[in-house]
């Protein structure tokens, strides 16, 4: 184990980077996104694996999973698939079990994120030494296609009252394309107790306690190409719960 | 760039606050200090409305969001019954 | 200490100062006006930061990218990646 981690360690410039993917449902998808992880590691010489961690969709995702990694070889794919669907918090405890990267990048693999953007996550992980990079939506070039007035008006009011309420030092709370230190997202995952949008709130505002220091990227986010995401009544509720109970106890 | 009915919702969302804050500056913080015959107090309400028109809002608000959580809340108490 | 317990520290500041003021409870003498003005502060300010944060929020819906440009490049590449997993056999 200790002569492979230095192994890799030597490679390149010794930095491994490992992509957790939490997949449900995601066999239209998930070729796609290995194929552009594959293209833009490959053009920018990082060293990588990509972690598959299926919860037993019933569209056969695992299937479509194994035969790429027929393709890509095993050293580059890595199934870890669970029985059932369990959270995203445990999803990332289990992923990381078994990443030998030093760093982890966290992604949806639905399309929302594109690969283009990790060179530049991993370009400004370096610049400051971050102990997280976070993916943003809401400064510089980021931004969103697909939503529309109503979509827009919401997730600004709610990302406003976030940032007032407990200026987490990060513009983008509920974005959950990052990439951390291993050790950090160790740290964080096991703290953090909420689920759904809160979860990756949780992990900002923890990261924040915990003094680790935050970078942020701009991302163009590209909502569901296939299927759908939602933002009902419910979403607002619970957001606003998890909100209050972040305020009350951070 | 957002697309153009976008930017103007939003512009005119910046415009109607400023044009508010404005106002209710003027009223609130301005008025006293001028003298009680001036032309400008007509166009203002007499000063215990500074008070009791923003109350109101925050009633109205309050009362909206409590309405809308219960609303949700109690959609989601219905189908399941489990807790 | 909880951002809770910092925004009850600040508003009960805050609301100190202004009692202080409001009802010249230092015996300050200060004019009539002043304290007429100082009387309402606390909905002042209410109302100023729901003003701030009304700009704010559609300021940042007005300058909101659509990004149609990263749509349109996510699907050239779709059709790009379809094309080439479907040679390296890929049974979709």
């Amino acid at each position: 184990m200790a002569s492979r981690k230095s192994l890799q360690a030597n490679r390149a410039n010794g930095d491994k980077y490992s992509v957790l993917l939490p997949t449900y449902n995601e066999r239209e998808n998930l070729p796609l996104i290995v194929w552009l992880l594959v293209k833009y590691f490959g053009e920018s010489g990082h060293d990588y694996e990509i972690i598959v961690i299926d919860d037993g969709s019933p569209d056969g995702t695992l299937e479509v999973a194994e035969q790429l990694q027929k393709i890509y070889g095993d050293d580059k794919m890595l199934l870890r698939p669970r029985a059932k669907k369990l959270g995203l918090g445990t999803a990332y405890i289990h992923g990381m079990k078994h990443a030998t990267g030093n760093f982890i990048i966290i992604m949806d693999a639905d399309l929302s994120h594109h690969p283009k953007f990790i060179p530049q996550f991993i370009k400004k992980q370096k610049e400051g030494d971050y102990d997280l990079v976070s993916g943003t939506r809401y400064q510089g070039s980021g931004g969103v296609y697909g939503w529309d007035l109503r979509r827009k008006l919401i997730s600004r009011g709610a990302n406003f009252l976030a940032q007032v309420l407990l200026r987490p030092g990060a513009s983008d709370l509920t974005g959950s394309f990052r990439l951390y230190k291993k050790k950090v997202l160790e740290s964080l995952v096991e703290r953090c107790v909420s689920k759904g949008y809160v979860f990756q709130m949780e992990m900002i505002v923890r990261a924040r306690q915990l003094n680790y220091t935050v970078g942020e990227v701009p991302i163009s986010f590209v909502d569901r190409v296939y299927g759908e995401s939602k933002l009902g009544g419910n979403e607002i509720v619970s957001y606003a719960k998890g909100l209050l109970t972040l305020f009350a106890t951070t | 760039m957002a697309t153009g009915a976008d930017q103007a919702v939003g512009m005119s969302l910046v415009l109607f606050s400023l044009l508010l804050f404005t106002y209710y500056t003027v009223w609130v913080i301005v008025l006293p200090f001028v003298d009680a015959r001036h032309v400008l107090h007509r166009y203002f309400l007499p000063r215990e409305y500074s008070v009791i028109l923003p109350g109101v809002a925050a009633v109205l608000l309050l009362l909206c969001i409590g309405t809308f959580t219960a609303v949700i809340l109690w959609k989601n108490r219905k189908p399941k019954k489990t807790d | 200490m909880t951002k809770l317990l910092q925004w009850l520290l600040g508003v009960s500041l805050l609301g100190a100062v202004w009692a202080l003021v409001a009802f010249d409870l230092l015996e300050l003498s200060l004019p009539r006006t002043y304290r007429e003005v100082a009387w309402p502060i606390p909905l002042y300010l209410l109302v100023s930061f729901g003003c701030y944060s009304l700009a704010t929020v559609g300021y940042r819906v007005a300058t909101f990218n659509d990004c149609n440009e990263a749509a349109s490049e996510l699907h050239e590449q779709i059709k790009e990646a379809k094309e080439d997993l479907r040679k390296k056999g890929l049974k979709m």
